[in-house]
């Protein structure tokens, strides 16, 4: 089981590296979020402190993905889960990033007030990617997809990672 | 929405609280090993005999000038750390002392992150649970009752380079002990005993509303409201009565203990936005917006419920019991506002954001820090930027 959850979660938080760059242009309010953080601003994601990390970062407005890296370096922030059964709860939608966060499940390195900005971005793209009934459940407000699920999980599949140095 | 079926509490700080308190230093300093500890505090401190209290009751220790550091300025900066952590090499000191309000704790929390953690750049560590080393012995004297400070695992470190406020979560802030003695904030006058009393009650407040609220939190926050609902006002009145200057000191710690585990929400949010942006005092903005706070939570139901514990600790069971439970919740906040403007009759402690400086013009930048605040997303319900507006406007 713990290897199924493994892969759920390597899986799902490959697909949510993508999806940022997606949607990044696509919903309004991952725009004003990722105006407030700084330029070239780099963060990334692991289901544990160890890794693998996925690298997202902001450039010219836009979010690229750089994939999965094992020791990141020059990064802005980091964020992890204290076990991979956490991220597991957060990756499979079974909880909300904003209440794994407030439960001390969340462990963040970097700047507070930017990783508070890019847990609402993650807790978008998440919504996005699971159903309607989960979207409603962690966005208080009338969430509208501006892609459908599938046409965005295809794109993300297909979306090619970018290369070279962090 | 819904709080949640798992939580952590942390509270490892051992307290000795009450009359003589002071004099257990000695023996607390030994067990703990420290023979040579750096003491950080302020020049009002040493002015109002208060730093000569504290050396008299470290007989057993020699303690030279430059073991004490009495410029710890209002705001703790990554400048003034460094400073304080060299001097701590320097001397080759074996624990800290912080003596004073909150800015002199956070300096001390950060000179302990950078010699045990051996580090020269703080902004490594900033973040949430970033530090692992075994630390310092750390003991805590609060002067001003009302932060909490000394059982909570926050410091915020002012880079005055980038201008920005550094902020570090972390169990390992945490001191190893914590002196409560009435001696240390009789000082203190009416209008900033009103003002960190209501620091305090917003921690209560907030504990039992956030996210995180769990039985433990609760029970701490229940009892430190209990305290404050009984000797605010008296306190506020008679500032130099030592029982409800004790009570009033043990009512932070403990409502300083409940936020730090089940964290602060929408009111402290704000209430830094307004410091950050409008450079108002943090006391005064909370203050403001406690009750607008309160009213904004009233549409959640867990909330509701809770607010009907807040109403029993300050009110007591008559009050309670006369109540039907439909009407408990707003009582409740009846009761923080009936607190309020006595206060302010008392004290003239602020009633509307207007009169502390903020202005309409400065909400957007307001809002925004506020929204980005980790506070916030252990608030009830996903707040929105309109909730902040809709209290900002509510509370002007």
């Amino acid at each position: 089981m713990k290897y199924l959850h493994h892969l759920i979660d390597k899986f799902i938080l490959s697909l949510i590296g993508r999806s940022f760059t997606i949607l990044n242009d696509k919903d309004l309010k991952i725009e004003k979020e990722l105006s407030y953080l700084p330029k070239k601003f780099t963060a990334a994601v692991a289901v544990e402190k160890n890794g693998p990390y996925i690298i997202v970062r902001k450039e010219n407005n836009e979010v690229k993905y750089y994939g999965y890296h094992s020791h990141p370096e020059n990064i802005d922030l980091k964020l992890y889960f204290k076990d991979e059964e956490f991220a597991y709860q957060v990756l499979a939608a079974k909880e909300g990033i904003r209440q794994a966060f407030s439960e001390h499940k969340v462990i963040l390195e970097g700047d507070i007030e930017y990783a508070v900005s890019f847990i609402y971005i993650l807790e978008i793209v998440e919504a996005y990617i699971m159903s309607d009934r989960f979207a409603k459940k962690v966005l208080n407000y009338d969430f509208k997809r501006r892609i459908s699920r599938l046409q965005l999980i295809i794109k993300a599949l297909f979306l090619s990672r970018e290369k070279g140095e962090i | 929405m819904e709080t949640s079926d798992y939580f952590e509490f942390f509270s490892p700080v051992k307290i000795n609280s009450g009359e003589q308190a002071l004099s257990t230093l000695n023996y607390e300093l030994e067990q703990l090993h420290v023979n040579n500890p750096l003491i950080l505090t302020n020049q009002s401190l040493d002015e109002l005999k208060i730093l000569d209290l504290l050396l008299s009751n470290l007989k057993d220790l020699e303690i030279n000038q430059r073991q004490i550091i009495k410029t710890i300025p209002n705001q703790a900066t990554l400048e003034v750390v460094k400073k304080a952590a060299q001097r701590y090499k320097e001397l080759d000191c074996d624990g800290i002392i912080a003596l004073g309000g909150e800015a002199i704790i956070d300096t001390a929390k950060g000179v302990n992150l950078i010699i045990s953690e051996k580090i020269e750049n703080l902004n490594k560590l900033t973040g949430i649970e970033t530090a692992h080393a075994d630390m310092q012995p750390f003991v805590v004297i609060p002067t001003t009752s009302g932060t909490g400070s000394e059982a909570a695992l926050t410091a915020v470190i002012n880079d005055q380079e980038s201008k920005n406020n550094l902020e570090f979560i972390s169990n390992k802030l945490m001191p190893d002990l914590a002196v409560i003695d009435p001696q240390m904030t009789f000082t203190l006058p009416p209008r900033l005993t009103a003002s960190t009393g209501v620091d305090a009650l917003v921690h209560a407040v907030e504990a039992y509303t956030g996210l995180q609220t769990n039985p433990l939190s609760d029970g701490y926050a229940f009892a430190a409201l209990k305290l404050i609902g009984k000797n605010l006002k008296p306190l506020v009145n008679d500032v130099n009565n030592r029982e409800y200057r004790i009570a009033m000191n043990n009512a932070a710690l403990m409502a300083g203990i409940s936020f730090s585990n089940s964290h602060a929400g929408i009111i402290h949010a704000i209430g830094d936005g307004c410091e950050k942006i409008a450079g108002v005092s943090h006391g005064d903005a909370l203050a403001v917006l406690l009750p607008h706070g309160m009213f904004h939570n009233l549409k959640f139901e867990y909330c509701r419920n809770s607010y009907q514990d807040i109403l029993l600790a300050l009110e007591g069971t008559e009050k309670f019991v006369n109540t039907t439970q439909e009407d408990r919740p707003l009582m409740a906040v009846d009761a923080v506002v009936g607190i309020l403007s006595e206060l302010r009759f008392l004290t003239g402690i602020p009633v509307r954001l207007e009169e502390i400086g903020v202005k309409r013009s400065q909400f957007e930048q307001i809002v925004d820090k506020a929204m980005h605040n980790s506070a916030l997303l252990n608030s009830a319900g996903q707040v929105k930027r309109e909730d902040i507006e809709s209290i900002l406007e509510a509370a002007f």
